[in-house]
């Protein structure tokens, strides 16, 4: 019975373990293909490591914007043609028109912050991504995105 | 239980006496057997060639650890060239390689709970992995609430108390880290209230703490009874409400109210587990642990009152705080013997009005 039990359990852990992979691997294939401008952090590139802290250049944008006072919520991004994103407005559930995302944020220290904020690669390989001006992210229609790597440009 | 009474009034059969060199050194001091019977049982108990044994297992040990720091370092050095199915591919077998290997050797041995905690391990090393490759963000606490979550259901089944303690240590870390990343970062409460994740942790610890004791009593619980798993749990909860009231009295002036509330807390926490392990359960060990936090913090305040009330006479002020050190841990010391003495008597009297067939099996 125990062992019965133990068995059950390790499919559904690797059930849980390959659908999240399965999920990741959809956006990546399918999604659309957004680049998002880094924000100079102070130092330029703060290498900790083996990975890097990001800050997004729209992050700067939405501080400037008066912005309604929750922990966490949506704000909508555009397109342009060279898939490079900019702030359009928080959230205000007005319909979207074609080139337009929504892109969960949430507040750190009061800071408007998107996830993720770091970039992993491996050790050693720093100066590949020392002068990166983009981060690309791919989107799902649901507003889901993962970040895949760092350019130099569009 | 101890070995007298075996040896003078315990009814049991021989064959449930174990045989060990305590015991038979007490036979060759009372008198009961001479020098070269305890030098035969001794030879019969512990052989020469033992430390044979002990070198192999310690060369055995060196070879695990040499062969697993190579597979780490084979892995770390090609990270960039593997692929990432074959990197969550291969946890995945190492997961499932650690099951069945648990399923093979049964889970009432060592080895397969062994393998059982390596497959929770494992589950870990696949999330930090999957966090790297799809880029999940520095949000570390996500990744220890789903790991503890993960591995809840085994470490249930494993009835196992070396997995419980690997899944009350992951647990921790996650709401340590959730308390930092996201109750303080995004303001859920203010950052004076940031030490109040120590009475938090002492709560949570404090009803693990409080499962163990009501579960140990149980018979189906018997792999809960030995008493590192009490004090595995205490030592933290006490660190955990002490350091509130050491930083209070250090700095009065600039404590928050989160200082405030967690000293209370941890003056409570304090009193409560006394009264427990000196009334109900009576563990001398657990109480020299609860009477050493007390000493730090009956030192601190001590010393703070001496450099406050001698702050211009550097000399006089060094030479009163040692005396007064001195003083303080002697008292504390005499204290505990009183306290060994008191409830070894206390046990004595219990076990004599109790029937003899229990004589042997203590509660604690």
């Amino acid at each position: 019975m125990r062992l019965k039990i133990m068995i059950g359990l390790t499919v559904l852990v690797l059930l849980v373990l390959n659908y999240s992979i399965y999920q990741k691997e959809e956006i990546i294939q399918n999604g659309e293909t957004v680049l998002l401008e880094l924000a100079p952090v102070d130092p330029r590139s703060l290498i900790q490591g083996d990975y890097m802290r990001l800050r997004y250049a729209i992050e700067n944008d939405a501080a400037n914007v008066t912005s309604p006072n929750v922990k966490s919520g949506y704000m909508v991004i555009s397109i342009n043609p060279q898939q490079i994103a900019s702030f359009v407005r928080f959230d205000d559930e007005t319909p979207l028109t074609d080139n337009e995302k929504r892109l969960y944020y949430h507040r750190t220290y009061s800071r408007v912050r998107i996830v993720p904020n770091s970039f992993f690669f491996q050790e050693g390989h720093a100066d590949r991504y020392q002068n990166a001006r983009y981060g690309v992210f791919k989107f799902d229609d649901n507003g889901n995105h993962i970040l895949t790597d760092l350019v130099d440009g569009p | 239980m101890s070995t007298t009474d075996q040896t003078e009034n315990s009814p049991r059969s021989l064959d449930r006496i174990p045989a060990n060199r305590a015991l038979v050194d007490r036979l060759y001091s009372h008198g009961k057997i001479n020098k070269n019977a305890r030098d035969v049982a001794l030879q019969q108990l512990i052989p020469h060639t033992q430390w044979g044994i002990w070198a192999a297992r310690l060369l055995l040990g060196f070879g695990v650890c040499l062969i697993l720091s190579g597979v780490i370092y084979f892995f770390a050095f090609n990270w960039a060239k593997l692929l990432p199915a074959h990197k969550l591919g291969g946890i995945q077998f190492a997961i499932i390689a650690s099951i069945i290997s648990a399923c093979v050797c049964n889970l009432s041995r060592l080895s397969g709970q062994l393998s059982l905690i390596s497959a929770s391990v494992f589950v870990g090393v696949f999330l930090a992995v999957f966090g790297q490759i799809y880029q999940t963000g520095a949000d570390a606490y996500q990744l220890f609430m789903v790991w503890s979550l993960l591995i809840l259901g085994w470490t249930i089944l494993s009835n196992f108390a070396a997995h419980w303690v690997l899944w009350l240590v992951i647990f921790n870390v996650f709401l340590g880290l959730w308390w930092d990343q996201v109750a303080i970062a995004r303001s859920f409460v203010g950052r004076d209230w940031t030490l109040l994740i120590l009475p938090l942790l002492a709560l949570i610890n404090g009803l693990a703490l409080c499962t163990r004791e009501i579960l140990s009593r149980k018979p189906s619980c018997h792999w809960l009874t030995p008493k590192w798993t009490r004090w595995i749990i205490l030592v933290p909860i006490l660190i955990a409400l002490n350091i509130p009231i050491v930083l209070l009295i250090v700095d009065i002036d600039q404590a928050y109210d989160g200082v405030f509330i967690g000293s209370f807390i941890g003056a409570l926490g304090h009193i409560s587990l006394y009264l427990y392990y000196r009334k109900i359960v009576k563990d001398i060990w657990s109480l020299a642990a609860i009477t050493v936090s007390s000493l730090v913090i009956v030192e601190t305040l001590a010393m703070k009152i001496l450099y406050e009330a001698l702050r211009d006479e550097d000399e006089l002020g060094l030479l009163l705080m040692g005396i007064v050190t001195i003083a303080i841990i002697t008292g504390f010391t005499m204290y505990l013997r009183n306290l060994t003495r008191t409830l070894q008597e206390e046990n004595k009297a219990r076990e004599n009005t109790k029937p003899k067939e229990n004589t042997g099996a203590t509660n604690v």
